[in-house]
């Protein structure tokens, strides 16, 4: 059995349907009846419905246009049957001069009418489209222009008169068109349309032969007969160039619906470019009703873009939430072992204090920097001026009083007449306090009053070691006073000194490397016979051994810390604070060395546990 | 001019004529000049979640002003600061810089000023963020301490002259559960930053942050000329010593 | 970024006075300038010091006027100072209630943090192989162990020993590490100035 296949949705169908099953598309197109079409374009028609006198011989048919499609088909009449209502354009245009030659100025730009007759057989012609498709716009076509032509006025408006009498045909065409279209829509008139269709495709052949170019219609409906074409038009046919001749098709309406084998393109299967391979599709491809390919409704994803995007998803969801901050625990493990040293410590410092057992072993040996430092003090003359820095934190207190209580007690028993000085802005006080401190202890009455003056505190010295150097340079202008605003160098003893080298000793008493190099640095260089004396807490006491150890000694003595001053006691035969604070010292260290072995040990073991077992990584 | 003033000046000239050499015709990269110090990559990472997670960073200063020996770095901090600064305007909570002395303290506020204002933010500015916290070294440390125990407080960064009492505030910050990084040019908070910190810089490594945090090419240029200094001068001290081992000076 | 150019004349201001001073050294023709130039700088550095004094007072005068979790601190730091300036303006740094002051407030607060200092410093030590699993650290942890019981003294035991090899471990290689130490840092100091000295580095904001 035949099948005809639908234009549209490219569907199968019986061959005796005239519309699709599918998309209801016209399987026939509609067709004019040739007799009511003008000889030529612009004259009415014979008949102003012609279609309405043939109604009994039009089958029964839905649309008049389609049974015209159909009437044709049936008849397998080629394109160029003269009941096509194009005919008449046909005839129109083969008459006139379709050449490369320049179009003559007066004739203006004439509308072109192109073949439509297998659209409408193929039903895939809309009626509005008709019309769209009907003429190509003029313009768009290049002309040249005649060498020695000059387009003046009267010339344009000959053009407009010109393509105003090309255009009456056009009007014609249109209102058979709407003939037509009227026809169409009532589906109830099917006699009706079918005359009037028929008469419309007549009159509209007659047209189309009188103005249609033969190769347009040669185009689709293959090469004509060379004498039919001179006997229409008494012109002989063109040459086709070889590019336009190779895009004609020369299959009948079974061709146009079939893809020839040699081409690979897609071939336009509708409209008026039907039958033509390479054409870009007319209707969008969801009008072809091709089956959409079936996509899985799961989106495929690996378990890391999952993994991913869940974290991502917390993350957008966390990001407008206030994130309260973790509440500190009040007892965590760090406390517990912190509190715990702590206990540990303070138990080792607190026992010898209540103990009824003191501990008397001191350490034996004094070191020569200490044993040096004592031969220089016992050397000191009675009213001699010390000058003695303080350059410690209060919070050093602890340690370097009792260094520094020893040596100062060692100077006030030699009555030697102490100036003290600082670079720190607690140091004058510092001073007052290790003064006072040293009384106690060594039952010394050293006071500064207006009766009594045996030390002066010369207070602060701004600047850092600029200030440092300014004071070792010229002492009197750098503190031209002391601590509470009196003048400093009307003593008898400060009357005798100009510069830091007319002191008997500097001493330096400071916890911190870099302001006792700083004393070195600036004021040491100054020295050229007077000593320098250290005392230094014990964690800067490697940074200025190299001093004392060099060649020549640039510190000619070193107390350092608790056990230099216990040490410095013994030397000098004398008890201070050191000595009380010497068994409470030892034992906290000793604990704190226990302390720190216990702690090591487990947590190296902890940790070598956890590497083991892959947890941790080593460290740096 | 003594002896020692022109081998001093002589020294100076071509140190800073390395410098000025690898600056400018040789500017190198950190990746392929410095080897890998981990202080640094944490410091970064500090950086980062100061502006991604909303995190605050706190650079300390130190008390050492930045006159004398001490000053080197405390100008060190403030380069740090300057690029700290850059690194996290847009953050939701600047970083804070904290100082023990009033010339580190009103140059840390000039630094700050300075960054937002070529970020055009000079408004988000605030004096506080350069903070004045004490005027000895445990003052300093008492009002540093202030500042690290801040739950928003991520990193701390110790750039500067520091003595014992970095150790109090290293605590504060460990219990704080904050990173602690840098380095100071005293050895005793070195050897404090060693046994505490998480990410000690220990020696001139302190000095190499410019480099290693780009703060600009002349830093990464100045560690390049350190290390050529340093080989003459471990030489120069090598062959005095063979010298003065044979009793030829 | 736009720079501002009052800038450049910063710059050149900072490195015409470091020249200057650093010349100075060098040429006994110019000291006197170097000296008068030192002499600005230490006036600068204590009204600095006076400047900080006040922002710090007025800093935590804010705080405490604002609602902030420290405020109690801020007033308890400008009651402090409000009395200490009572005290010492009147009878001078070294009377007798400026040292009670001194004596029974600065002295025991600041010997009180040193105390915790050293249980921190224990407490890190001992768990310091938890924080740095290397060798060093076992060097570390030995070194510090060895130094301590050089000091110690326990009743019946001799530790002579351990004295000797503290002595020598200081004098040999901590003054050795030490000099190596602040010979780089000390030509950290050096670059650190001479970028200031060549402009690559302004602290004075750019």
């Amino acid at each position: 059995m035949e099948i005809v296949s639908c234009p549209f949705c490219g569907k199968e169908n019986p061959p005796e349907s005239e519309t699709c099953q599918y998309c209801q598309a016209r399987l026939i197109p509609l067709k004019i009846n040739p007799a009511s079409q003008p000889d030529s374009i612009g004259q009415p028609p014979e008949e102003e419905s012609p279609a309405k006198s043939n109604k009994d011989q039009v089958p029964e048919s839905q649309d008049g246009l389609q049974a015209a499609g159909e009437m044709n088909r049936s008849e397998a009449a080629p394109v160029s049957d003269a009941s096509d209502w194009l005919s008449g354009f046909r005839n129109q245009i083969n008459t006139q001069d379709l050449s490369s030659q320049p179009v003559a100025q007066d004739d203006g730009p004439r509308p072109e009418i192109r073949d439509i007759h297998p659209d409408i057989e193929s039903g895939t012609m809309q009626n509005d489209s008709i019309r769209s498709l009907l003429f190509t716009d003029a313009g768009q076509k290049e002309e040249q222009p005649p060498e020695n032509s000059v387009i003046g006025p009267q010339d344009v408006e000959r053009t407009g008169d010109t393509a105003a009498d090309d255009l009456a045909w056009l009007r014609e065409l249109q209102s058979q068109y709407q003939q037509v279209e009227s026809l169409s829509s009532a589906g109830s008139k099917k006699d009706e349309d079918w005359s009037a269709a028929n008469e419309l495709s007549q009159d509209s052949q007659k047209r189309e032969d009188d103005v249609v170019p033969s190769w347009v219609d040669e185009i689709y409906a293959g090469p004509r007969d060379e004498k039919e074409a001179e006997s229409d038009l008494g012109l002989s046919p063109a040459e086709l160039p070889a590019w336009l001749d190779a895009t004609r098709h020369s299959g009948t309406h079974q061709d146009i619906f079939s893809i020839p084998s040699d081409y690979g393109g897609q071939v336009e299967i509708a409209g008026p470019l039907a039958g033509l391979p390479g054409i870009l599709p007319a209707e969008p491809e969801i009008a072809l009703g091709r089956k959409a390919a079936a996509y899985p409704a799961q989106l495929q994803v690996t378990e890391t873009n999952r993994v991913q995007a869940e974290i991502f998803d917390q993350v957008l969801q966390s990001e407008g939430q206030n994130q309260p901050i973790p509440d500190r625990g009040l007892v965590t493990s760090q406390k517990v072992m912190r509190m715990a040293f702590a206990i540990i410590i303070i138990f080792a410092i607190l026992v010898p204090v209540f103990s009824l057992q003191t501990l008397e072993r001191y350490p034996p040996i004094a070191p020569v920097a200490v044993l040096t430092a004592s031969q220089i003090i016992s050397s000191i003359g009675n009213e001699s001026p010390v000058l003695v820095a303080v350059e410690y934190e209060p919070g050093f207190s602890g340690e370097l009083d009792a260094a520094l209580a020893a040596v100062l007690d060692h100077l006030m028993i030699q009555e030697a007449f102490l100036v003290f000085i600082s670079s720190n802005p607690t140091g004058p006080l510092q001073a007052e306090h290790i003064v006072t401190v040293s009384n106690q202890v060594g039952s010394h009455q050293y006071v500064n009053t207006e009766g009594q003056i045996e030390y002066i505190n010369l207070g602060f010295i701004p600047g850092g070691p600029a200030g440092l150097r300014n004071f070792a340079e010229n002492p009197r202008l750098s503190n031209p006073s002391d601590i509470s605003g009196e003048p400093a160098w009307q003593n008898p003893v400060m009357m005798t000194v100009d510069d830091i080298n007319d002191f008997s000793l500097v001493i330096v008493a400071s916890e911190n490397q870099d302001k006792s190099r700083a004393w070195i640095e600036q004021a040491g260089t100054l020295l050229a016979n007077t000593p320098l004396i250290y005392i230094v807490s014990a964690q800067s006491e490697p940074l200025i051994r190299p001093f004392f150890d060099a060649t020549p000694r640039q510190v000619q003595g070193i107390v350092s810390g608790v056990i230099g001053s216990v040490q410095y006691g013994t030397t000098i035969g004398r008890q201070g604070i050191a000595q009380l604070y010497w068994p409470s010292f030892n034992s906290g260290l000793l604990a704190a060395a226990i302390l720190i072995v216990i702690g090591g040990g487990a947590n190296a073991l902890l940790v070598l546990n956890a590497i083991k077992n892959g947890r941790k990584k080593g460290g740096n | 001019m003594t002896t020692a003033s022109f081998a001093s000046s002589i020294f100076l000239l071509l140190f800073g004529g390395l410098i000025i050499y690898f600056a400018r015709f040789k500017p190198g990269t950190s990746n392929s000049a410095l080897r890998d110090v981990p202080a640094f990559s944490k410091i970064r990472r500090g950086i980062g979640l100061a502006v991604e997670a909303g995190q605050q960073l706190h650079l300390a200063l130190g008390h050492g002003g930045i006159t004398g020996f001490k000053g080197g770095s405390g100008l060190i901090g403030l380069s740090l600061l300057e690029r700290i600064a850059r690194a996290a305007s847009n953050s939701d909570r600047p970083p804070v810089a904290t100082s023990g002395e009033a010339s580190l303290t009103f140059l840390s506020q000039d630094t700050l000023k300075s960054v937002y204002r070529l970020m055009y933010a000079e408004s988000q500015y605030d004096p506080e963020a350069g903070q004045l916290t004490g005027l000895t070294p445990f003052s300093y440390a008492a009002g540093a301490i202030m500042v690290v125990n801040d739950p928003e407080v991520s990193t701390n960064v110790f750039a500067g002259h520091f003595g014992s009492e970095i150790g109090l505030i290293i605590d504060a910050a460990e219990q704080n559960d904050s990173l602690t990084s840098g380095g100071s040019d005293d050895l005793q908070a070195q050897a404090i930053l060693y046994a505490a910190a998480q990410e000690p810089l220990v020696g001139e490594e302190l000095y190499a942050a410019g480099a290693y945090l780009q703060v600009n090419p002349y830093h990464l240029a100045s560690v390049r000329a350190q290390d050529i200094v340093r080989w003459v001068l471990a030489g120069g001290i090598l062959a005095g010593a063979i010298l003065k081992a044979f009793g030829l000076i | 970024m736009k720079s501002n150019p009052f800038v450049y004349l910063l710059v050149a201001i900072a490195i015409a006075s470091g020249a200057t001073v650093l010349v100075g050294y060098f040429f006994p023709s110019l000291a006197e300038i170097k000296g008068e130039m030192l002499d600005w700088a230490v006036i600068f550095t204590a009204v600095l010091l006076l400047i900080g004094v006040v922002s710090l007072v007025r800093t935590h005068w804010r705080k405490t006027m604002q609602d902030h979790n420290d405020r109690v601190y801020s007033l308890v730091l400008i009651i402090s100072f409000i009395l200490t300036l009572l005290v010492t303006v009147p009878s001078g740094p070294t009377s007798k209630w400026s040292m009670w002051l001194y004596n029974n407030l600065i002295i025991p607060i600041e010997s009180s943090l040193l105390g915790i200092l050293a249980v921190f410093l224990i407490y890190a030590c001992a768990r310091l192989f938890n924080q740095r699993m290397s060798i060093y650290t076992l060097v570390f942890i030995g070194t510090v162990l060895l130094a301590m019981l050089g000091w110690v003294t326990i009743p019946g035991v001799e530790l002579e020993g351990f004295k000797d090899f503290r002595d020598w471990l200081l004098s040999v290689w901590a003054v050795a590490g030490v000099r190596g130490i602040l010979l780089g840092v000390g030509l950290g100091t050096v670059a650190t100035g001479l970028r200031v000295l060549i402009g690559a580095d302004r602290p004075y904001g750019s």
